[in-house]
């Protein structure tokens, strides 16, 4: 079903479920983001506030009321949130060089992640109040145009994976947030990540222009984060936090072009999607990840951005400017 | 490229952009009768040839970068091409045969004119013709004392040693002087604003970047000169008066802790005359890769010059200022600025201080508290690019220059309600230091990285151990008075002041970056 249509590609959709009623954000190169419910009713159409594409948003968790981040090609992110009825232009972030390309908001609520085409991956943190944003940390490890982050969905673990081929993933250690592991694997652009839903899982999925989806897992980990409390905290840590991550598992090949977003869902689903405009839904069945469903052609013959879960529902962002909803049974 | 300098090294904690968007000017020669139109060939060697001339290659140079809005510090290329140990060898190499050549048409044609016998007199002293003279910070020499294990007075030695008996410098002089009149001019400077905010700008990493994005942040950078600038523009004054030379004749190489120095020096107003005040910076890193490729050597093979002290003095300027062995100043790493300041306050008794950990070890607060315990001086010293945005965006929403948002309006509606600040709020401040690196010049990229097994942590607090051994210059109002003294007459608004100024966006810029995009 057709959710909202503008007038240029959808970059991104998010959907909102801490929410009673699930809340819909599509991000597009038309300038515009639009707010909707479930039903395609348009809450709210943000404009005039970006001079160039939409190119991303991201959901808050953990806050009162629905408080939405935008990024932008024009290099800044814009905040929202929902007061009183009214949708209030709350904050605007400056700093990156360029493009951004992602913001993602971590479990707690407390940091909002973004990552740019300068390379840079900036972590914002936000006051009590939920006005006031202080940028902690510049991340510039990354040797090419960095294209999406993503939070541990219980731990302050954040993802970031680039056109270098590479994943990061990042930590704090006392104010630092430092690299903890590199995973390599990819043999071109990683498009997109998404952690494991479940809280205790340190499990990570990936798509990438080479057309493969990977599964990583966490296989050890030492230095810096060892809470198990034998360490006095007095006593200065200078030993470098590390993890070991690995490929856990291919799954089936099942695209013929570059695969720009992986999500993986509350129901143990994973979903992919790409310049091939096919969506293809991968399950586990007892042992091994089997192709579950495919939808050829979703978004007809443009290339599908973006994706979302909203419980057993997926949503799709393309190029033919629509968010569309699947039903998707498991 | 030095093999010694990756991208990583020259990464002083501001990226550079991804391209280069300065459009490039290619000088053209008036053409010739085939009005405009000519044949450009491939020569053997794979050149393009004009008509059988070599055709002039596209050159961008540091002034061009920092004239550009494009990228934040410059392309490396640039950097270290221009101003790198080889080509310290090329400038001495040069001086050299150009001081054989004159030898030699001094013997064939004896000097007759006046014009010709002032000259002479000039090469007198110089027997190379030019006088290439070191100075070295205080920064550096801590690094150099750590990389290798030396003491503080061991390193001066062997600088000496290096510079003065295997090079044929002049003579080796520390950035002290230069940066006890900086420090000074500072204080003067934020005691006339009358509480209106400082931020300083000896960092130039942190200046470019206010200059290149933040045209409202300029109006509070200090006007006063680095200890860099300021040591350049005493050395050619003193020299070339002493010595009846053109300034142009004196070679001053400086030895930083920074690439972005290197940047600085190259800034187009920073001139003794026609003269660079510095005509090269290189950085301690440089150094000891020109030491391995260009000498075959290391730091601790170069032998220690014992008899320095008299020796030393003999060879610096007659009026240069400190005879003594090389100093530094008190408080940070980075120079000392908001100490010196603290310092004066602190010189009336009844006033006390106290010290503000922010949430970082990069940020601190000093508050000043006068005998009826109201604070008199808000200052804060700001490390590292994150806390720089902070202080940045703090200022840009008071400035009213972004965009009206409710956080920002009721921001400023809490301000009005309860004067009792709740979060750091640098407007109300009256002097900021502000440097790029995370733990301050000490950190620069130019220094020497800790060996695999250290980690930078520890290097960086044992490295700071190490700068705080240096004895310091004791620097009062007497001192300034007495080294402007030596500069007779001349401007101390061009010794010690300089100014900065937005670089507008150019419009070109955007098809250059679309060319590089990968989306």
């Amino acid at each position: 079903m057709n959710l909202v249509q503008h007038e240029k590609p959808v970059w991104q959709v998010s959907v909102n479920n801490y929410t009673q009623v699930p809340l819909i954000c599509s991000a597009s190169a038309d300038k515009t983001a639009k707010i909707v419910d479930i039903s395609g009713k348009i809450l709210k159409n943000i404009e005039g506030v970006h001079d160039k594409s939409i190119r991303t948003a991201s959901w808050r968790p953990n806050a009162a009321n629905p408080v939405l981040a935008l990024g932008s090609f024009d290099s800044t992110i814009s905040i929202f949130a929902l007061e009183s009825g009214n949708w209030e232009f709350l904050a605007q972030l400056e700093g990156p060089d360029n493009e951004i390309k992602r913001v993602s908001w971590s479990a707690s609520g407390t940091y909002l992640a973004t990552c740019s085409r300068d390379k840079t991956v900036w972590i914002w943190e936000i006051d009590e109040d939920g006005e006031d944003f202080e940028c902690v940390a510049v991340l510039q490890e990354h040797s090419q145009d960095v294209k999406h982050v993503a939070w541990h969905p219980k731990e302050e673990l954040l993802a970031s994976c680039s056109y270098d081929n590479t994943i990061r993933l990042w930590r704090q250690d006392d104010d630092e947030w430092l690299c903890v592991s590199i995973l390599e694997g990819h043999d071109s652009t990683v498009w997109g990540c998404d952690f494991d839903p479940e809280a205790d899982s340190m499990r990570l999925v990936s798509c990438s222009d080479d057309l493969t989806v990977k599964i990583w897992s966490m296989v050890s980990r030492n230095g810096g984060y060892d809470n198990s409390g034998e360490r006095l905290p007095s006593v200065a840590r200078w030993d470098v936090a590390s993890e070991e991550w690995e490929v856990e598992k291919v799954l089936p090949i099942a695209h013929e072009g570059t695969i720009y977003a992986v999500k993986w869902g509350p129901n143990g689903l994973i979903a992919s999607a790409g310049a091939d405009g096919r969506i293809v839904i991968y399950n586990r069945d007892t042992s091994d990840w089997k192709v579950h469903k495919v939808i050829e052609n979703a978004h007809g013959v443009y290339e599908i951005n973006s994706l979302d879960w909203s419980e057993d529902k997926l949503v799709s962002g393309g190029d033919d400017g629509s968010a569309k909803i699947w039903n998707v049974s498991s | 490229m030095s093999t010694i300098l990756s991208a990583d090294d020259l990464n002083d904690f501001i990226t550079p952009g991804l391209a280069c968007i300065k459009p490039v000017e290619v000088l053209n020669p008036v053409s010739g009768p085939n009005n405009g139109s000519a044949e450009i060939t491939i020569g053997s060697d794979g050149a393009p040839l004009e008509e059988g001339q070599a055709l002039p290659q596209a050159q961008i140079s540091l002034q061009d970068c920092l004239a550009c809005s494009g990228c934040i510090t410059s392309a490396e290329a640039v950097l270290v091409e221009l101003q790198s140990p080889k080509e310290l060898l090329k400038q001495l190499e040069l001086a050299k045969e150009a001081s054989k050549k004159s030898n030699n048409a001094d013997v064939m044609n004896p000097p007759v004119q006046a014009a010709d016998r002032v000259d002479k007199l000039k090469r007198h002293h110089s027997p190379h013709g030019m006088e290439f003279v070191l100075s070295v910070c205080p920064q550096t020499r801590a690094s150099l004392a750590q990389g290798f294990n030396l003491s503080i007075p061991e390193v001066d030695q062997k600088l000496e040693s290096f510079f003065v008996e295997t090079l044929g410098f002049r003579c080796v002089v520390g950035t002290e002087i230069g940066r006890s009149l900086s420090l000074e001019e500072s204080w003067r400077e934020t005691n006339s604003k009358q509480g209106q905010l400082t931020l300083s700008s000896i960092c130039p990493g942190w200046t470019l970047y206010a200059e290149k994005t933040h045209k409202e942040i300029i109006q509070y950078l200090s006007t006063v000169r680095s200890p860099q600038q300021i040591t350049g523009h005493l050395l050619k004054h003193l020299l070339s008066e002493e010595l009846s030379i053109c300034p142009k004749t004196i070679y001053h190489v400086s030895l930083m802790p920074c690439f972005d120095k290197k940047l600085e020096s190259a800034r187009p107003e920073f001139m003794y005359d026609d003269a660079r005040e510095v005509d090269l910076v290189i950085t301690a890193k440089e150094f000891i890769d020109m030491l391995q490729s260009q000498f075959d050597t290391n730091f601790t093979s170069i032998g220690n010059k014992n008899q320095v002290s008299n020796d030393r003095i003999s060879r610096l300027p007659k009026l240069w200022p400190s005879a003594q062995d090389m100093l530094s100043n008190d408080g940070s790493g980075s120079g000392g600025y908001l100490a010196y300041i603290l310092a004066k306050y602190l010189k009336d008794s009844t006033n006390s201080l106290e010290v503000v950990t922010g949430k970082n070890n990069d940020f601190i607060e000093y508050h000043i508290r006068n005998a009826n315990m109201e604070t008199i001086f808000k200052g804060a010293q700001v490390n590292g690019f994150r806390n720089i945005q902070n202080i940045v965006r703090k200022l840009k929403l008071k400035s009213g220059n972004s965009k009206s948002t409710t956080a920002a309006r009721r921001a400023q509606v809490r301000s009005v309600r309860s004067k009792q600040a709740q979060n750091f709020d640098v407007s109300d401040h009256q002097y900021v230091e502000v440097m790029a690196c995370p733990g301050g010049c000490l950190n620069g990229g130019g220094q020497i990285n800790p060996p695999a097994d250290v980690p930078l942590k520890q290097w960086i607090s044992d490295l700071e151990k190490k700068y705080q051994q240096i004895p310091n210059l004791d620097v009062n109002s007497d001192l300034y008075d007495k080294y402007l003294g030596l500069m007779k007459g001349m401007s101390t608004e061009k010794l010690l002041r300089t100014q900065y100024k937005y670089i507008e966006v150019d419009d070109s810029s955007v098809s250059a970056i679309s060319v590089g995009t990968q989306w």
